[in-house]
């Protein structure tokens, strides 16, 4: 775009009229705009006049009169960007910073390498719209595709749309495709108990019309019950898991995979933490329908879990039934490789209430920082990262087996796992943040009836002492 | 001809721009662009801990590049790209307006993005902070008593919203009401509307547009019935315009003991103008990444607060950010919330930011005004200039004082021989981002412009200029419109393709 | 076969719909398709949804859809009754719409329920009157 001016000489170069403009020639002779607000008390007459009004007060001549606002509204002073800036670092302050924190469970502080902000904040990828005009879009609409295929690998699945809001409504959305595939079908949605209780929340907030036939599947230990899965599967239309689960346990895809192959249902999975996928098997080569995960840990600080994307995946033949949105690459009349968003029917503002989902966002921003971060790890990074994650986990693991009093379970976990102890867990983080620091997250905070467990994830940024005086503190609990 | 040549003779500009190779293929075994400290522990082999059939190795189909040709990379594809800051996006309905940097920087603060959402609250409460000061303006701003911030985007909160309407009536229902099925839609409306209330399992009933482009009273009075839920309306609507009748509309619509709910797409026009509570709103959401100068992404993400009236308040998501003394909460205990729509607490990185624009935006110093309505009041004016100033030379759909945005239609080129869709391409040829075409759907070749208040009256009447100097075109030279654009480095992008031969991810075997 | 501009082939053995849906009668059952004139406005069209055997549907319900590029338009069943065959090969290759709409683009096989309603199509001339009137348009 830019470029194509620069080479074609264009319009833009014209000189700007010499009449207009609302900068003042003298000071005070007009009242200054606001800075992002250009619209001065001058322009302001010079356009009521050309349209023929005489006050602003007409532009709303339709809302009646008695519906208008006339008290000066509540609202503060305008602030300066000196004073926003001071606000700002004064509401950063109202909390203390953990020296180090050890909590997981879905949003999960990994090292972002500093291209990622760099690259993700410029103008071009920061303030466009949705590339719904090819010619000027084809650098979002790559990055797009690449996105996609950087998903169909790391998920083992065929088919990637451009992500969706975050893991748990992806799980959602994934639980919603798979009914539609299934039609008419009444048979049940079997739920293991072993997801995260917000992405079960979510779940059920998507799935109200379909409630009642929402089975949950019972744990056994700290992993879905296989014995429950095989007894209830005959009559199952959807299999919904997550793997690691919330107790960062990695669930047996391997038997899953057996049992769902003998059934009709499909298997809908998801992960919250796909650096895992470093070291596992994507969901896809077991046979999952429907893969879905959470993507912040690619790129995105934690901010309250509100920096993420929705990773959805499926297989080519359910391309029809796929929400949200979707890059193809193509040619251009002159036979130059394009992209362009594709597959719109399937899409609301084509489809309206029949649409496949009313989803009309990809979270792009958030999906770039992560395309950049995979991109930068590549092919050796990404598994180095997971191989790390796994080792230091396992680290802290064995040494809290081996120097404190807590349980630890025995089950395989990849970068983080769950200790248990007598007392309440949340005392145990309560104590840890008098010393400024955060052991992990108290499950009861997810689950009364897990009041008990602890989880504590490790990764890259936390290192040996870390670790260490994370023991040395956990050895006065049992 | 080397494929390089042949590129070289058909592009518009220096090659570099206009092809870059995808990330695969600009792989080479053995590069990489990251470092990691030494790993201090003994490294773990997978397969020692966990079961071998679960385990995989290296992914091989993953890129392997420099750091340098990442960055490259990454920024040859931002050069492709139009946006805000390269210049006028008058894309209707869509409020492309300026994205203040500081805005951006704030929402760095090292000790805000670190936030974890389970840490405990005595963490929490700089993002907690922000959050429940956000709410308040919003309260401030539209009336309405309590909102949540949990909705990641405008059609999520489409979705909370009429989740709520629903469980207002549920609950009447489970103490013998009346069975509610349906929800008006006008025929001008968003396909997130009618796709958000078949998402929740209502039926829609559709209302038309009247002659002068807004919801006429007689026709909601035929529709009216026991079964209607409620009401999903856009105001100012689609068309552009403010609903005049929307509260008589909704008197009509309470008298059925259904709900009304504002569709806050376009609330950049009337802030500090009305308040939507004051229309008769029960619940609203709002777009933070229109009306509140937070960055469109190339597609998010967004962020759609919903706010509702202090009846409704027991239904809304949980958690909601209360602030009890000095302390910021998440109160978890709501028996008759619709439950949790997303993971955590909404996009609280673009809450930030809104908050930032909003505070920025307040009480003119020495004045009883804000800057948000100065806000609202640019927009329109804007609007109306260039409704004025191209009126001559396109058919205007609705011909009267407009709001935030003017819809054009393509009646008078069509004679021509030309569309409204190779209007929008013509556009790009002069460098300007093509206005929103063909929506809304009862306007025949709709061409929706909205200026929004970031511009000044020299790029508006520069834009004016060159969509009269397009019209002319259509008379006297409709060739160069018909075939544009072709100052672009695509041209005629074979759609049709794209869906006959899928390509949706990149594969070692060139297309 | 009456009109010779682009899209407005009209057979004149064949019944329709105001939808642009047409009928062919043989035996008891319908053979329905979209028109010459409906596959025209559409423009390319990518994609056709259809039911299964043995659905029922009544006059005027939507069974199936077609996707063009840009557009989706849904199918009204032009006679009540049980779907007895589809065209199978349509969805993958949903051009023969556009190449044929009234042999190989045909879509499904109905078991006609209530003669009756044949009475309510609309012979070829009326449908392309309508057609002729809404192309001026």
């Amino acid at each position: 775009m830019i470029a194509t001016e620069a080479a074609t000489g264009t319009f833009r170069e014209r000189p700007v009229s010499p009449k207009g403009g609302s900068t003042a020639s003298s000071e005070s002779s007009v009242e200054a705009s606001m800075k992002y607000i250009p619209q001065g008390k001058d322009d302001e007459k010079e356009l009521l006049k050309a349209i023929g009004l005489k006050s602003t007060e007409e532009l709303f001549s339709n809302i009646p009169s008695q519906l208008r606002i006339k008290k000066p509204l509540d609202y503060p002073r305008a602030q300066s960007e000196i004073e926003i800036r001071q606000t700002f670092e004064n509401l950063s302050k109202l909390s203390p910073v953990p020296s180090v924190s050890f909590a997981g469970c879905g949003v999960y502080s990994h090292y972002i390498p500093s291209i990622v902000p760099q690259i993700q904040g410029r103008s071009e990828f920061a303030t466009a719209y949705t590339p719904y005009q090819p010619e000027i879009s084809q650098g979002l609409l790559q990055a797009i595709f690449e996105y996609q295929t950087l998903a169909c690998q790391l998920t083992e699945c065929e088919l990637s749309n451009a992500s969706v809001y975050d893991g748990a409504t992806a799980l959602a959305e994934g639980v919603l495709m798979a009914l539609r595939l299934k039609k008419k079908s009444e048979g049940k949605i079997l739920v293991s108990q072993s997801i995260h209780p917000f992405y079960q929340e979510v779940l059920r907030s998507y799935c109200t019309v379909f409630e009642d036939r929402i089975q949950m599947l019972p744990l056994e230990g700290d992993v879905l019950s296989l014995k429950a899965l095989e007894q209830n599967i005959e009559s199952a239309d959807v299999v919904v898991t997550q793997s690691p689960n919330i107790f960062g346990v990695i669930e047996n895809y391997s038997a899953v995979s057996k049992l769902v192959k003998n059934s009709k249902a499909f298997w809908v999975t998801s992960t919250m933490e796909p650096f895992a996928w470093g070291v596992l098997r994507g969901p896809g080569a077991f046979g999952a329908h429907i893969v879905t995960g959470e993507g912040q840990s690619f790129g995105n600080a934690a901010y309250l879990g509100g920096s993420s994307f929705g990773i959805f995946a499926t297989r080519n033949e359910y391309l029809r039934n796929l929400p949200g949105r979707l890059v193809g690459e193509t040619v251009d009349q002159k036979n130059r490789r394009s992209y362009v968003l594709t597959f719109a029917t399937r899409e609301q503002f084509i489809r309206r209430d029949k649409a496949t989902s009313n989803i009309c966002t990809n979270q792009n921003l958030n999906m770039l920082a992560g395309l950049i971060h995979l991109a930068t790890l590549g092919k050796k990074g990404f598994r180095e990262v997971a191989v790390q994650n796994l080792s230091r986990s396992e680290y802290l693991k064995n040494k809290i087996r081996s120097e404190t009093k807590l349980k630890v379970s025995s089950a395989a976990t990849f970068n983080e796992f769950t200790i248990e102890s007598r007392e309440d867990a949340s005392r145990i983080v309560e104590a840890g943040t008098q010393q400024g620091f955060i052991p992990g997250v108290a499950l009861g905070s997810l689950r009364s009836e897990w009041s008990k467990k602890l989880s504590i994830h490790a990764n890259e940024l936390h290192d040996l002492e870390q670790m260490n005086s994370l023991v040395r503190f956990l050895k006065s609990y049992e | 001809m080397s494929e390089h040549k042949r590129l070289l003779d058909t592009a518009t500009g220096p090659l570099i721009s206009q092809e870059e190779p995808t990330l695969f293929e600009k792989s080479h075994p053995g590069r990489i662009g990251f470092s990691l400290p030494t790993c201090p522990v003994p490294e773990i082999n997978p397969t020692s801990v966990i079961a071998g059939d679960l385990c995989r190795g290296e992914i091989s189909e993953l890129p392997e590049i420099s750091e340098n040709e990442i960055v490259r990379h990454f920024v040859r594809l931002s050069q492709k790209n139009y946006c805000i800051d390269t210049g006028f996006y008058p894309l209707g309905s869509c409020t492309m307006k300026y994205n203040p940097k500081i805005n951006e920087e704030v929402a760095k603060i090292s000790a805000l993005a670190t936030v974890h959402p389970l840490w405990p609250e005595k963490y929490l409460q700089p993002a907690l902070a922000i959050q429940y000061q956000l709410q308040g303006l919003l309260s401030s701003l539209t009336g309405l008593e309590n909102f949540t911030l949990q909705p990641n985007a405008g059609a999520h909160g489409e979705f909370v919203g009429i989740k709520i309407m629903k469980a207002y009536h549920d609950e009447k229902e489970k103490k013998g009401g009346p069975k509610k099925t349906k929800v008006i839609v006008p025929d001008s409306a968003h396909g997130t509307n009618p796709a958000t209330c078949t998402m929740v399992g209502y039926e829609i009933v559709s209302v038309p547009t009247g002659p002068n482009g807004i919801v006429e009273v007689a026709d909601i009075e035929k529709i009216l019935s026991p079964e209607i839920a409620g009401i999903m309306m856009t105001n100012p609507n689609t068309c552009g315009l403010f609903e005049t009748h929307i509260h008589e509309i909704a008197k009509l619509i309470h008298s059925v003991d259904g709900l009304f709910y504002m569709d806050g797409a376009n609330f950049n026009a009337i802030v500090g103008i009305t308040k939507p509570a004051d229309l008769g709103v029960d619940i609203m959401h709002i777009n933070l990444h229109k009306t509140f100068s937070t960055p469109h992404g190339g597609g998010g993400p967004g962020s759609g607060p919903v706010g509702v009236r202090s009846h409704l308040k027991k239904f809304l998501p949980t958690p909601l950010v209360i602030k009890e003394g000095s302390q910021y909460k998440l109160q978890k205990d709501l028996p008759e919330s619709i439950g949790r729509v997303s993971g955590y607490y909404g996009n609280y990185s673009i809450h930030i930011r809104a908050l930032a624009y909003m505070l920025s935006l307040g009480t003119i110093p020495n004045t009883e005004e804000t800057y948000v309505k100065k806000m609202s009041t640019a927009a329109v004016l804007n609007a109306n200039y260039i409704r004025h100033r191209l009126r001559p030379y396109f058919k205007i759909a609705f011909d009267s004082i407009c709001m935030h945005e003017v819809i054009l239609s393509d009646e008078i080129q069509e004679k021509f021989g030309i569309k409204t869709l190779n209007i929008a391409k013509r556009l790009m040829d002069y460098g300007y981002h093509p206005m929103t075409v063909y929506f809304p759907l009862i306007v025949h070749g709709a061409m929706m412009i909205e200026p929004t208040e970031s511009e000044t009256k020299e790029t508006l009447d520069q834009f004016c200029d060159v969509m009269i100097e397009i019209a002319k075109e259509c008379e006297t030279n409709p060739k160069v419109v018909l075939e544009a654009p072709t100052r672009v480095n695509r041209e005629k992008i074979d759609e049709l393709r794209a869906q006959k031969q899928p390509r949706l991810r990149w594969l070692p075997t060139s297309i | 076969m009456a009109g010779k501009e682009p899209g407005m082939k009209v057979p004149e053995d064949l019944l329709y719909t105001k939808n642009h849906e047409w009928c062919r009668i043989e035996d008891g059952t319908a053979v329905v398709g979209i028109t010459d004139y409906a596959q025209h406005s559409l423009g390319d069209i990518t994609y056709v949804e259809l039911p299964e055997e043995g659905q029922m549907f009544q006059a005027g319900k939507v069974f199936g859809t077609v996707d063009s590029l840009k557009t989706v338009a849904e199918l009204f069943a032009p006679v009540s009754g049980e779907v007895l065959e589809i065209n199978s090969g349509l969805p993958n290759s949903a051009e023969l719409v556009n190449e044929d709409p009234y042999n190989d683009g045909w879509m499904i096989k109905v078991e006609i329920s209530d003669e009756k309603e044949l009475e309510l199509l609309l012979p070829a001339a009326e449908y392309l009157k309508l057609v002729s009137k809404q192309n001026k348009k």
